[in-house]
């Protein structure tokens, strides 16, 4: 196997991540502690990820003997996954800083019976967070992102899942000295690597019965030749690979972690965990079921169908209930989920698979918006009240004395409940329109009911902030870098609302754009006259 | 299938040699005991007081963390040096990469005080 200088660039942008993070954390070590200097760091470093990725575009090919691809769809999904970063780090500093200022919040929320807690004993410094390693983990987790989101090979897509994980269930527990981000680390890791068994064991099923093939084309074509011979081991392995998936998107049933992570977690992370690892495990998903495994469509297809059914309507359902934004949101994002697994669906069906994936990247792009959108304000509403609590009471009267926040909120709730002229209705009309042309009108029917049934709780907080007397103004203080947040938001939101065509226009180049990637050397390691004698 | 007798052969000896093995321990060997052989075993240690849920400094996690990553370093290092000449500059450089990459994590260790033991 030889290595080939310009399959660089396939990996430029996770390269830049990479050294952007290690910077951070040299910065932080060596010369300052100040989170402004970090953070300015952290956010130029990701405007140079997404020139590189620009720069890296290329004629789709793969790199390193069909690890990871260099195409289109690549280059579209990292910019995405380096403009969620972007934003994410620019709202984390006040939140951060606002959370250092208010007393600690452990008290209200302790276990009967234990002592309180003493300040975590990490050694060597007083509690809390150290800028430089949020910032540096969240630039590790977009390098995994990235890393799954290319992968063309079982390998790497393990490789990108477990870089992302590793560093999101740190980041969902940076706060130590709150019990509920401890719960929210603690929950997320042990079911993130329940799913990842399933994913490996999925994995290894699929290995071994298609004759040791981990390139996803050479499975492709594996799975083609043993046609209507397929072992059931096979379909069993597809089912586990599609568990340690569809757990990462959250979807229905493996979405029981999300409400209480999305809660527990430092806001900024769980904007970024919303949309990031969905971005990046859907095109995996992509990539694994649209591109290589459309023959065993029969199979996978009923099981995911009713997924996206179950996970949208049960997501849509008990979002109703709730009272505190973070897990409204949580489950509006689950419900989100099962509109774009319609996406994945439509993928597996050759016919609609470029628009159908080009769909996707439109709704990952308004949905991104929205949401972060969404969490910022939600961030700027809590920040106001003395214990920082998310209720979406809060909300009462907010249009009388911030009539800009409010309307901006207004947007992004109308935006996800998918009413014209926003980015969101024009994100569900090019999924379902690719849904119905795949030929599941069923399930974009159940989708589009569920949007009616969505109208309602995103609407309510419109009502609230509009519509109700005010009894308690709350004092929402806006810095700078929150303006820039909502403004880029505001502007994304009404900009593909409006005109959609150029951002459709890059996602459908990008979606057509796409390389499967073959290795060039395969070694067969039983076939003893191909190993060469210096490596004997 | 029949390739795989041997294996299977493997596996009953070895799971009959280790059942006749505790076997013959329990009825055949001698037993005296003293109130030291019935404490937990904790490498030399005496063990932890209280019961189980006791709370305890756990600074040895730390290190027996760190020590799990400066393994997985040899376990890098160990093959690229036996196929330097092989690998040749390429190898070098890949190595010089990760090597700094890991030295960020070993600095970030020493400013954080993790090895300092208090």
């Amino acid at each position: 196997m030889t290595f080939n200088p310009s399959d660089l660039w396939a990996v430029a942008p996770e390269m830049v991540v990479l050294a952007v993070a290690l910077a951070v954390i040299l910065i932080e070590l060596l010369a300052t502690r100040r989170e402004g200097v970090l953070q300015g760091v952290a956010a130029v470093g990701l405007l140079a990820v997404m020139a590189v990725a620009v720069w890296s575009l290329g004629r789709p090919t793969g790199a390193f003997n069909g690890m990871v691809a260099r195409d289109g769809l690549t280059v579209f999904v990292k910019l995405l996954l380096a403009g969620v970063a972007l934003l994410a780090v620019l709202m984390s500093r006040d939140y951060l800083m606002g959370l250092d200022k208010s007393a600690p919040t452990g008290v209200r929320e302790e276990v009967k019976g234990n002592p309180p807690l003493p300040p975590p004993a990490i050694a060597g410094g007083e509690a809390g967070v150290r800028h430089g390693e949020y910032y540096a983990l969240l630039l590790l987790a977009t390098c995994g992102m990235m890393v799954l989101a290319s992968a063309t090979n079982l390998v790497t897509l393990f490789l990108g899942i477990e870089t992302m994980s590793l560093a999101l269930y740190v980041l969902a527990g940076i706060r130590p000295e709150r019990p509920r981000s401890g719960e929210a680390a603690l929950k997320y890791f042990l079911l993130g690597a329940f799913s990842t068994g399933f994913l490996l064991y999925g994995m290894a099923l699929i290995y071994g019965t298609t004759g040791g093939q981990t390139n996803l084309s050479m499975i492709s074509k594996a799975v083609a030749d043993l046609g209507d011979g397929a072992p059931v081991m096979l379909f069993a392995g597809v089912g586990l690979l599609m568990v340690g998936l569809l757990f990462k998107v959250a979807a229905v049933p493996f979405h029981f972690w999300s409400p209480d992570v999305y809660q527990g977690a430092p806001t900024p992370v769980t904007a970024f965990m919303s949309v990031g690892p969905k971005a990046a495990a859907l095109m995996a998903f992509i990539r694994l079921f649209g591109w290589a495994l459309p023959d065993l469509a029969d199979v996978w297809g009923p099981a995911l169908w009713m997924v996206a059914a179950a996970t949208m309507t049960i997501g849509n359902i008990v979002a109703i209930a709730q009272r505190d934004i973070k897990r409204m949101l949580a489950y509006s994002s689950i419900a989100h989920a099962g509109y774009l697994l319609i996406g994945v669906l439509a993928a597996g069906s050759p016919g609609v698979r470029s628009a159908a994936t080009a769909s996707m990247l439109f709704y990952l792009v308004a949905y991104f918006l929205m949401n972060i959108g969404a969490f910022t304000i939600a961030i700027l509403v809590s920040r106001a009240r003395p214990d920082g609590d998310y209720q979406i009471d809060d909300y009462q009267g907010l249009g009388a004395s911030h009539p800009y926040l409010s309307a901006a909120m207004a947007l992004f709730m109308i935006s996800l409940a998918g009413i014209p002229p926003t980015a969101g209705f024009f994100g569900k009309l090019y999924l379902f329109s690719a849904g119905v042309n795949a030929g599941l009108v069923t399930l974009v029917v159940i989708a589009v009911l569920n949007s009616v049934i969505s109208v309602y709780y995103y609407l309510r907080i419109v009502v609230y902030m509009l519509m109700r007397p005010q009894p308690s103004p709350v004092e929402v203080r806006i810095s700078p870098a929150m303006t820039a947040v909502v403004l880029v938001c505001v502007v994304g939101v009404i900009k593909f609302g409006v005109l959609p065509g150029s951002m459709m226009d890059w996602a459908r180049s990008g979606a057509e754009n796409m390389a499967q990637p073959t290795p060039q050397v395969v070694v067969d390691v039983n076939d003893p006259s191909q190993i060469r004698q210096s490596d004997r | 299938m029949v390739s795989f007798i041997p294996v299977l052969l493997l596996i009953v000896i070895v799971a009959g040699l280790a059942a006749v093995m505790l076997a013959m321990t329990t009825w055949l060997g001698p037993k005296r005991t003293n109130p030291d052989k019935e404490l937990p075993f904790e490498t030399g240690n005496l063990p932890t007081p209280g019961g189980a849920h006791e709370r305890f400094p756990i600074h040895f996690y730390l290190v027996a963390i760190l020590f799990v990553v400066f393994d997985v370093e040899i376990a890098f290092l160990y093959p690229w040096a036996v196929q330097f000449r092989q690998l040749g500059m390429f190898g070098l450089i890949e190595m010089l990469v990760f090597l700094f990459i890991l030295m960020v994590g070993w600095l970030y260790i020493i400013r954080r005080g993790v090895i300092g033991w208090r």
